[in-house]
């Protein structure tokens, strides 16, 4: 009952304050105005206050006047204007209002609308001119949407935030943002602007479109989107060219994102590594892009720092992970452990690196928790100037508003925080003020009642303590004759020390408002029967008041202060700064057998070795390399020593060229397939690079050196793929193998006809081998006469082309027109013979070759016709009967290809058999008899050639890069381990190394674990270490863990953005057929 | 666990196939007497034996040694040179079970519901298969089905790899009963969108379930026992052999806290167990060791299962287990990759295993799992004759060569649809 009033009370409290705000803020520049007009002086003067005009410039003492919104000046020990009302502010600080630059605010963000078991939807919703993809929405104006919400905007004001940059945070163009002023009133007065930044994310969030599916899918959107937003500003209104011909359409998302030049881009990447590929997708753009930080920039620093971007910081460190038992640590990471170390220390990185960047409350599961988390990235070493810019200054630049707020200076909006001291260290936020408006949450000078009173009841002499927190009091009642009696000089301190907790009696209902306090207390321990009520109000020294007896008899009473309690004071400049010091290592990657530093190139001679050359040369035994710069130099018996060079003893050992994987999957982010259209040839595996994928390293334990990352077979022309050296360590763009020309991945049959993908994938053409051939074939015909609409725009005369658009880039019609013209090689996915023989005549008709077919498991049915094609094949090496169309293969499908003359490797399609391709060859030897050279070649020299790299590795030869590995015995048996593994003279795995760095490892790890189990919160961590947040965003910022890498398959087809923003994912939508 | 493994059975195929018998026609009893001269025999239970002579009466093996006497009549077969075996026995396998993986009208190693105990894996075995011949061909005699899925998957039987039919090729029905463990640690694949809080809730909530199911198949049997006229259940009468310790429970429980948890579970109800999987083993050797926990270890080529563990982590399993004085079993799950497992038992060679460990791993190992070590598993005398003939050592592709079986007697066709096709194709 009594809570039910309470809030019926609080309500009325809250109805009665918001209509005193709207009376003020209701302006009347263009509205009407009902009643009398509102002319009450604004004027305040606050004065004594601590007052940052700007990060790291404090005025102590000084007075800020203020009037109609607005500040009117600022100045050290300036006397307030007559006028003014005054405010006493000593011991206060007061900062310049917090701007938020990232937020959904009243909008909400990204939440999936698909359902799964829904049939895919590959069109989009077409109204008012927008874009054909229904993740584009630039064209939206957040502003013209915009109501203020006071609830929501509490959370933020109670933290210090006067304004804050917001749009609906959903899709991959999600419109133009609006910044706003977080006080109560008419959008129109709130609005500080209305062309604030653009917003956008990888993540196609609600649109339950098909297109993209994947990561490198939406890059590969961003991408014609932008070019195509060039190309509408020439095109916009004029005939487009040949072949269409038709009036350039009107597109309302392409002119709004011509605006991106000026207002720039808020992009919200997920993570550091999708950072880096958006800034070299909008590099050449130039525009002001800005990110969304995930607090792992301090990993891949020096290229974070090249993107020379703005970045925002949310504050929601990674909880602390559960170790409180072993059980529980099994499913902890030392990369989870590491990150929960340092990521609070991010913002000092970034602050000592000169990276700009500021705060956001995105992200916080509790708002309320902002402040707490900001603290700690000031422990950490960021210095209280850079963190007061990152709420001020820096995000007012981002939001464009910086001559409105930001600062404290005449003119600019009377948008600021009073606290009760440093905000870093132990102040709290007692007022905001907005737009001059008051958000009070403490009184500036509350009444402080604290202390101890003396007073009579019945003749009894009676003391009362009082302990005040903020509004909060409590206190006790005991009595004081005791002690006068025995020790007359204790004073009244004394008195309570002295007594037994039995005789303290603890007040009831405890409430101060104003001056007025009240409480009640059972004082039959006094010897006074009953429940005593009282209500007191204070002045000066002195409560005085009534006292209701439990007879309901009631008597004045006065209280007399006769001890104060000591005031501590706030306002404290020295941080909490404990030394940071950090047990976790720093790797690259970050996480278990990273590599501390870049291993070294160094000049070699392995001496006496059996050299499986993998050329003409054969098996060599007794035999020398000599290895300089990074190159073989020399091969031959007994060479000397040059001065300088290592020495590796191999003497029982073989050496071999590293091994290369044609069809790999390793070291690829966020979607394997862009499974949506059945011709994807613009998406690239080059744009989603994992250089993290612990799946690297396991592959080099396993001597291969190279690897070609190939797009999934879900559809006929899939994406563009990318060969990679496995350079442990190296960033994306380090991996990829710059020699390697560009290649594609096409795929046939099963999974491209979507026979394995469930009953709703019935829609898509095409369904059959037919619609192959026939949607294939189409394809090239439009590049073809894509490419000769540029021929025609050129013949056009000068005035001809005045009315005339230009031809629009089309990024899938170029890697199309890049096989036609023998640029980009095509790896076609492939199994049965019709299929393979069919592609091979597609592709004569146009003029160019299939380079390798892959998988290809019924080869050796069409070994003949491949040689005469010149088609080389990459398959597996005894893989079978998983699926209706590799029922005819069989083990002996690379000795029959061989024998026709066609280039034979197996290849892994797997994080398993990518560690261990020696011994896959080894099969052909005894399922057909295939010699020791032929069956190592297949995994050297043979995948070398269909990658096109064979200049430059896949065989032991002098001039070629040093890549090749060190075996305990012959790399074919079974019984033989990889020992050393190096790429172009450097070491990249070592057998022994190796164990050295598994008892390091395991030596971090039990130190961090330490360091958790020791830590302030360790005992809450199993309660709160885990987010219930099922915003997609949310929960994957807010959890401690840290996704595995996946070992993605060819016929992993899904939709990733569908998986991650589902609330309720299961693995019911994903297909499944084998490879 | 592979996104791969758990979407596995979500699938659905609408290819309706019609499957052909292979052409390999099962060999017939030999009547005779066979000698094989020469050979290094490989005996699991007495070491290797060089140029030695094996007989064989009827389908039994009656004497081995030096220079032995060719009894009148007897079929003499040279293997100077050549390597002789004991056949290989896999455990935990779905042959004859499943055709094609993707084609649902060819898999039946998965029925319906969360305890399906009553299920027999050998009736649904179609001995014309054509991937037995491609597994038997490399090496393998014998081998384990059993149901697949999820809770309790039903009983396994034994088969032999040569027959014309089911009840030709069953050797022992219920010779175990599969149970998956529920999960336990927290899945962190970008697809699992559950916290780790209501993973643990749901982990906690299957175990629960599955001592409560545990409970209500005891009452039952305890019922059953004191009163014969109690109504059969179908489900959990096929459970009372394992709650009468006759049976064991082949438990699969790879990670640590699903190998402790099986292991005192079997404890608790006093039943026997064989763990399956194991991956975590070498966490747990203490526990396996002194609860004598058979082991089936089926990850030889194993991926590590947690971000920070070795590369070789699995690979290097088996040689721990050896080093620990624990039995185990080698296997691979599966159908058409069962064949690898000479292989398998190579690999674990590589990683430091003994090469008499290795190929007890595949032979006499599981035949006590089974409790057919009296019949199989090794070269002794009076044991069954299932024997394999190799040119060299077959654990390693350098050597393997398969060139000579004998089931129980009988000799096998080593063709199968892979040699076929690679001759058909030879000749075009």
């Amino acid at each position: 009952m009594l809570s039910l009033i309470h809030s019926i009370k609080s309500l009325l409290l809250t109805i009665l304050f918001t209509l005193a705000l709207m009376n003020i803020a209701v302006g009347d520049q263009t509205s009407h105005v009902y009643g009398i007009h509102d002319r009450t002086p604004d004027k305040i003067a606050f004065i004594n206050a601590n007052i940052y005009i700007e990060p790291g410039k404090l005025i102590k003492q000084a007075t800020l006047v203020i009037e109609n919104g607005k500040v009117v000046s600022v100045e050290k020990k300036a006397a307030a204007p007559s006028d003014a009302r005054v405010i006493d502010a000593t011991g206060h600080t007061i900062y310049p209002g917090f701007i938020d630059p990232y937020s959904d605010y009243i909008f909400g963000s990204t939440s999936s609308g698909f359902n799964f078991g829904e049939p895919p939807k590959y069109d989009g919703d077409r109204f008012g001119g927008n874009a054909w993809n229904d993740a584009i929405h630039a064209q939206i104006n957040w502003y013209s949407e915009f109501e203020p919400d006071p609830e929501t905007a509490k959370t933020y004001i109670k933290n210090g935030f006067t304004a804050l940059q917001t749009a609906r945070l959903d899709g991959i163009f999600q419109g133009q943002g609006v910044v706003v002023s977080l006080a109560d009133g008419i959008p129109n007065d709130l609005i500080y602007n209305a062309n604030a930044q653009h917003f956008g994310s990888f993540n196609k969030g609600s649109s339950k479109q098909s297109y993209p599916s994947s990561l490198m899918g939406s890059i590969a959107l961003i991408r014609q989107t932008l070019s195509d937003a060039n190309w509408y500003k020439e095109a916009k209104g004029k005939m487009s060219s040949l072949p269409e011909g038709k009036k350039v359409e009107f597109n309302a998302a392409l002119e709004a994102l011509n605006e991106l030049a000026t207002t720039g881009l808020m992009f919200n990447s997920d993570d550091s590594l999708s950072t880096l590929r958006a800034s070299s997708l909008f590099k050449p753009y130039q525009l002001n892009v800005s990110y969304i930080a995930d607090n792992q920039e301090y990993a891949r620093l020096p290229e974070i720092k090249n993107t020379q971007a703005t970045f925002v910081l949310p504050v929601n460190f990674p909880k602390q992970p559960d170790v409180s038992s072993f059980e529980s640590q099994l499913d902890t990471s030392l990369a989870e452990l590491r990150h929960w170390e340092r990521a609070p220390g991010n913002a000092a990185v970034l602050e000592k690196n000169k990276i700009e960047f500021a705060f956001t409350q995105y992200g916080l599961e509790k708002k309320s928790q902002f402040w707490d988390e900001v603290k700690k990235t000031i422990q950490h070493g960021l210095s209280e100037k850079a963190a007061l810019a990152a709420l001020t200054t820096v995000p007012a630049k981002l939001a464009g508003i910086e001559s409105k707020v930001g600062r404290l200076q005449p003119g600019m909006m009377a948008d600021f925080v009073i606290t009760d001291g440093n905000i870093f260290t132990k102040g709290k936020v007692k007022s905001v003020y907005l737009q001059g408006q008051e958000q009070n949450f403490e009184p500036l000078s509350p009444i402080n009642v604290a202390g101890t009173y003396q007073l009579t009841i019945n003749n009894k002499s009676i003391r009362l303590t009082l302990t005040q927190e903020g509004e909060t009091v409590s206190g006790e009642l005991f009595a004081s004759e005791k002690s006068e009696s025995t020790s007359k000089n204790n004073d009244s301190k004394n008195d309570k020390a002295n007594l037994k907790p039995d005789d303290l009696i603890s007040l009831e209902s405890v409430s101060l408002s104003g001056n007025q306090l009240s409480f009640h207390a059972n004082l039959t321990p006094l010897g006074l029967d009953g429940v005593f009520r009282f209500s007191l109000h204070k002045s000066q020294q002195q409560f005085s008041g009534i006292i209701t007896f439990p007879g309901f008899a009631r008597e004045n009473i006065s209280l007399t202060l006769i001890e104060p309690a000591n005031k501590s004071s706030k306002d404290t400049n020295e941080t909490d700064k404990k030394a940071i010091n950090y047990v976790g290592k720093l790797t690259f990657p970050n996480r278990a057998f990273g590599q501390i530093k870049s291993p070294k190139q160094v000049s070699l001679h392995i001496k006496n070795a059996t050299v499986w050359t993998s050329e003409k040369a054969g098996i060599l035994v007794n035999t020398d390399i000599l290895i300089r710069n990074g190159e073989i130099t020399q091969i031959g018996k007994s060479l000397s020593t040059p001065s300088g060079y290592q020495v590796i003893d191999a003497t029982g050992k073989h050496v071999t060229a590293g091994i290369i994987d044609e069809h790999s999957h390793i070291a690829i982010s966020k979607g394997v397939n862009e499974g949506s259209d059945a011709i994807t040839a613009e998406v690239r595996i080059g744009d989603v690079v994992n250089p993290d994928d612990i799946n690297i390293y396991r592959a080099l334990a396993g001597g291969t050196t190279a690897a070609q990352l190939l797009h999934g077979s879900a559809n006929p022309i899939g994406g563009q793929a990318q060969v990679i050296k496995l350079r442990w360590g190296a960033n994306a763009e380090e991996l990829k193998f710059k020699q390697a020309p560009p290649s594609i991945k096409f795929a046939l049959g099963e999974n491209v006809k979507q026979s394995n993908w469930g009953d709703q994938f019935t829609i898509r053409y095409p369904q059959t081998r037919m619609g192959v051939d026939t949607i294939v074939r189409d394809a090239f015909l439009r590049a073809r006469e894509y490419k000769q609409s540029f021929d025609v725009y050129d013949d056009l005369s000068r005035s001809q082309q005045k009315q005339t658009a230009p031809p629009r880039v089309d990024y899938r019609k170029e890697a199309l027109d890049e096989i036609m013209a023998n640029k980009r090689f095509v790896h076609a996915h492939s199994y049965v013979a019709s299929e393979i023989l069919n592609l091979m005549q597609i592709a004569e008709d146009f003029g160019f070759k299939i380079q390798t077919f892959t998988h290809i498991l019924e080869g050796y049915k069409v070994a003949d016709e491949m040689a005469k094609h010149g088609a080389s094949a990459s398959t597996f090496a005894d893989w079978w009967a998983y699926k209706f169309e590799v029922y005819d293969a069989i083990p002996g499908n690379t000795c029959l290809m061989m024998k026709n003359g066609v280039n034979v490797s197996v290849n892994s399609d797997s994080g398993d058999l990518i560690r261990r391709l020696n011994t896959e060859a080894a099969k052909s030897i005894n399922y057909c008899g295939m010699t020791p050279e032929d069956a190592i070649k297949m995994v050297t020299i043979n995948p070398a050639k269909q990658l096109k790299v064979d200049k430059y590795t896949g065989s032991i030869k002098a001039g070629k890069d040093a890549d090749f590995v060190i075996w305990s015995g012959n790399p074919l048996s079974i019984y033989s381990k990889v020992e050393q593994t190096w790429i172009e003279g450097r070491r990249y795995f070592d057998i022994e190394e190796d164990e050295k760095m598994r008892i390091q490892l395991s030596t971090e790890k039990s130190q961090l674990i330490q360091k958790a189990l020791s830590s302030d919160n360790a005992s809450s961590t199993a309660k709160n270490g885990h987010s219930e947040s099922r915003s997609a965003n949310d929960s994957e910022l807010q959890r401690y863990l840290l996704k595995d890498n996946t070992v993605w398959h060819c016929e992993d087809n899904f939709d990733f953005w569908h998986f991650i923003n589902n609330k309720t994912s299961t693995k019911q939508s994903v297909q499944q057929g084998g490879h | 666990m592979t996104l791969k493994h758990l979407i596995t059975g979500l699938v659905i195929a609408t290819v309706a196939f019609k499957l052909t018998a292979n052409d390999m026609v099962p060999g017939k009893q030999a009547n005779t007497t066979t000698l094989i001269k020469n050979a290094t025999v490989h005996t699991v239970s007495q070491g290797v034996l060089t140029q030695t002579d094996v007989l064989i009466t009827k389908s039994t093996i009656s004497k081995i040694g030096k220079n032995l006497p060719s009894p009148e009549g007897a079929e003499i077969i040279d293997a100077t040179g050549k390597h002789l075996y004991p056949g290989l026995i896999a455990l935990t396998t779905t042959l004859g079970l499943v055709e094609i993986g993707a084609v649902r009208a060819t898999r039946d190693a998965q029925e319906v519901g969360r305890a399906t105990p009553e299920v027999k894996a050998h009736v649904a075995y179609n001995a014309d298969s054509e991937i037995i011949p491609t597994v038997r061909s490399n090496g393998i005699t014998y081998v384990e089905i059993a149901p697949t899925g999820n809770g309790i998957t039903g009983q396994g039987s034994v088969m032999q790899l040569d027959s014309w039919n089911w009840q030709d090729g069953l050797v022992k029905a219920g010779v175990s009963m599969h149970m998956q463990w529920p999960n336990t640690g927290i899945n962190k694949s970008f697809w699992e969108q559950r916290s780790p809080t209501k993973q643990k809730e749901d982990n906690d909530k299957a175990q629960k379930q599955l001592e409560e199911l545990f409970e209500k198949i005891k009452a039952y049997a305890k019922a059953r026992k004191s009163d014969s006229n109690t109504a059969i259940d179908v489900r959990w009468e096929a459970m009372r052999p394992i709650i009468d310790g006759l049976t064991p429970l082949f438990i699969h429980a790879n990670d640590y806290r699903q190998i402790v948890q099986a292991i005192n579970f079997g404890n608790q109800h006093k039943i026997k167990i064989v763990l399956v999987g194991a991956r975590d083993a070498a966490m747990a050797l203490d526990l396996i060791k002194s609860t004598q926990t058979p082991i089936i270890f089926t990850a030889p080529w194993g991926q590590p299962a947690r971000s920070d563990d070795g590369y070789n982590v699995a690979y290097t399993t088996p040689s721990l287990l050896e080093t620990n004085q624990i039995p185990y079993a080698l296997a691979i799950e599966g159908d058409w990759n069962v064949r690898d497992l000479p292989f398998a038992a190579g690999q674990s060679v590589a990683h430091g295993t003994s090469k008499a460990m290795a190929l007890r791993s595949v032979t006499l190992e599981p035949a006590r799992i089974l409790g057919l070590e009296q019949q199989l598993g090794s070269i002794e005398e009076n044991k069954q004759a299932t024997l394999i003939l190799s040119k060299g050592d077959i654990f390693d592709h350098l050597s393997h060569s398969v060139e000579w079986m004998m089931i129980n007697g009988r000799i096998v066709d080593l063709n199968n649809r892979h040699k076929q096709l690679y001759e058909k194709y030879s000749n075009k």
